[in-house]
């Protein structure tokens, strides 16, 4: 028998589960550098989608979920998660105040229940990331309240216990230290440099490719994030 | 790799033949494959084979899979002679001595140990027996008696564990090490195939029959290694298996013509 008939089996690819936690309150509707906040967020988001849909294993792989929190204190989840190829998010229009606090809890529990997904069906996973944009300070939650409280146990049990990582970024006149109290020890909040949202995506997307061709389990080296962001410590 | 088949013995009674295969992810980067292997016949009918996996994620786990391979072969070829009582001696001195050279090798290029990880089985047979050295992910499975077995499994990886590598702090408590009696083939191959030939059931592993009944099938027939390693290459290089991952790939099989 040749070894021509030798089969072979196509077990599910492994998942990358990527939330994009978007800030859309009325702040984000401001100018910086010429530029309207939201619109270079929405474009900004098309550009990941495009450059990640060049690679074959991040199309595969990557599953990517869309969570915004503005408006009338509300926490949006965009239809849970989709491949690059599915994944077509409106154009977000910037209104009302900001509930950080709720959103970071929604994230948190849409990894969680991903991971159950993929549990009961078999399916090897990467570590999640949770992807947070912001550029205000919180409306729902204040350092050292309840939700804070909340938040801040539920964003460190889930880094420190390698449940997903968490990457905070800081738009505009986000509160930083506010931002760092809850990314560190762990990471430090990166303040985007003016409104350079597109070269940001453009790291996240290589990241996100880099995680894609990686074993699972393997750590992943990520570049620096210095051409869109710095820590502010 | 086949520059080591040197001089085959009048009746070989045990057949060595397989390939690595750069698997798409370098293709498209032009960059090496990580997968290194290679065999020596130490004595009349014993052999060793080192497969070695440079790890991704390592800027020179290529150079680091290279060296394990040699310094290896190298130190068993260099021990007395090798019998039942002394394998795992020799093999866990070898592992030491490879240990090393990579060691040095990071000082002499001023780089870290980490950039130079890289996975590793140690298939030392013969036709009574085989000895299995295991750090790591890929796998190795054998026919004994008409059935399939798993000799070696891909390491247990916890989702959040790193795979264990030589220049990894917890290698030696890692190391696995499996004794084989009398088979009749063996298959070893890094995991840029594992997906594909290995069924997962909950905690273990189970040898898929579609793939490895026609290897070995194949394998008992085998009078000309070269010609069989190319089959092999062919296999590795077909669509069945580029479809499958965009790893490197490197499967190697024993068959023991005087096993059962």
């Amino acid at each position: 028998m040749g070894l021509e008939k030798a089969e072979v089996m196509y077990p599910e690819e492994p998942r990358c589960a990527l939330v994009l936690l978007l800030d859309v309150s009325s702040s984000m509707d401001e100018y910086m550098e010429g530029k309207r906040k939201i619109s270079e967020l929405n474009r900004g988001i098309k550009t990941l989608k495009e450059e990640l849909i060049k690679d074959d294993l991040a199309k595969k792989r990557l599953e990517i979920a869309v969570i915004t929190f503005g408006g009338n204190d509300e926490v949006r989840e965009l239809r849970g998660f989709s491949t690059l190829e599915d994944f077509n998010p409106p154009e977000f229009e910037a209104y009302g105040i900001t509930p950080l606090g709720k959103a970071i809890l929604h994230a948190v529990n849409l990894v969680d229940s991903r991971k159950q997904f993929y549990k009961s069906k078999g399916i090897d996973y990467y570590r999640p990331w949770i992807w947070l944009i912001t550029d205000g300070m919180p409306t729902d939650m204040d350092v050292g309240d309840k939700m804070w409280e909340k938040v801040d146990k539920a964003v460190h049990e889930g880094v420190t216990g390698k449940k997903f990582l968490f990457f905070a970024v800081g738009v505009g006149g986000a509160d930083m230290e506010m931002l760092n109290r809850i990314s560190l020890p762990n990471r430090e909040a990166l303040k985007l440099k003016g409104a350079k949202f597109k070269v940001m995506f453009e790291w996240l997307s290589k990241s996100m490719k880099a995680v894609s061709a990686s074993k699972v389990g393997e750590q992943v080296k990520l570049e620096s994030p210095r051409g869109w962001g710095e820590a502010e410590i | 790799m086949s520059e080591e088949i040197g001089i085959t013995p009048k009746e070989p009674k045990l057949v060595i033949f397989g390939a690595s295969v750069k698997g798409e992810h370098h293709e498209k980067n032009n960059t090496d494959s990580q997968d290194v292997w290679g065999y020596k016949h130490i004595n009349s009918d014993a052999s060793i084979i080192v497969v070695s996996d440079g790890a991704g994620s390592s800027k020179e786990g290529r150079l680091g899979a290279e060296i394990v391979v040699k310094s290896v072969i190298e130190a068993v070829e260099n021990s007395s002679q090798l019998n039942r009582n002394n394998l795992q001696e020799s093999v866990k001195s070898a592992l030491y001595h490879a240990r090393e050279a990579v060691e040095e090798k990071s000082l002499e290029l001023g780089i870290e140990l980490d950039e130079l990880a890289s996975t590793l089985i140690i298939t030392l047979v013969n036709v009574e027996h085989a000895f299995i050295a295991h750090i790591g992910d890929g796998a190795v499975v054998s026919k004994i008696n008409n059935e399939l077995g798993i000799e070696s499994e891909p390491e247990q990886s916890e989702y959040v564990n790193e795979t264990t590598f030589l220049t990894s702090d917890g290698w030696v408590s890692r190391l696995r090490i499996k004794e084989v009696g009398k088979f009749t083939s063996l298959a070893i191959f890094t995991d840029g195939i594992q997906r594909g030939i290995l069924i997962t059931e909950g905690e273990g592993y189970t040898p898929y029959e579609g793939f490895f009944n026609v290897l070995f099938d194949y394998a008992s027939k085998v009078k000309d290694e070269q010609k069989a390693s190319e089959d092999v290459e062919k296999l590795l290089k077909s669509e069945k298996f580029q479809k499958l991952s965009e790893d490197d790939k490197t499967l190697i099989v024993v068959s023991n013509l005087g096993g059962i």
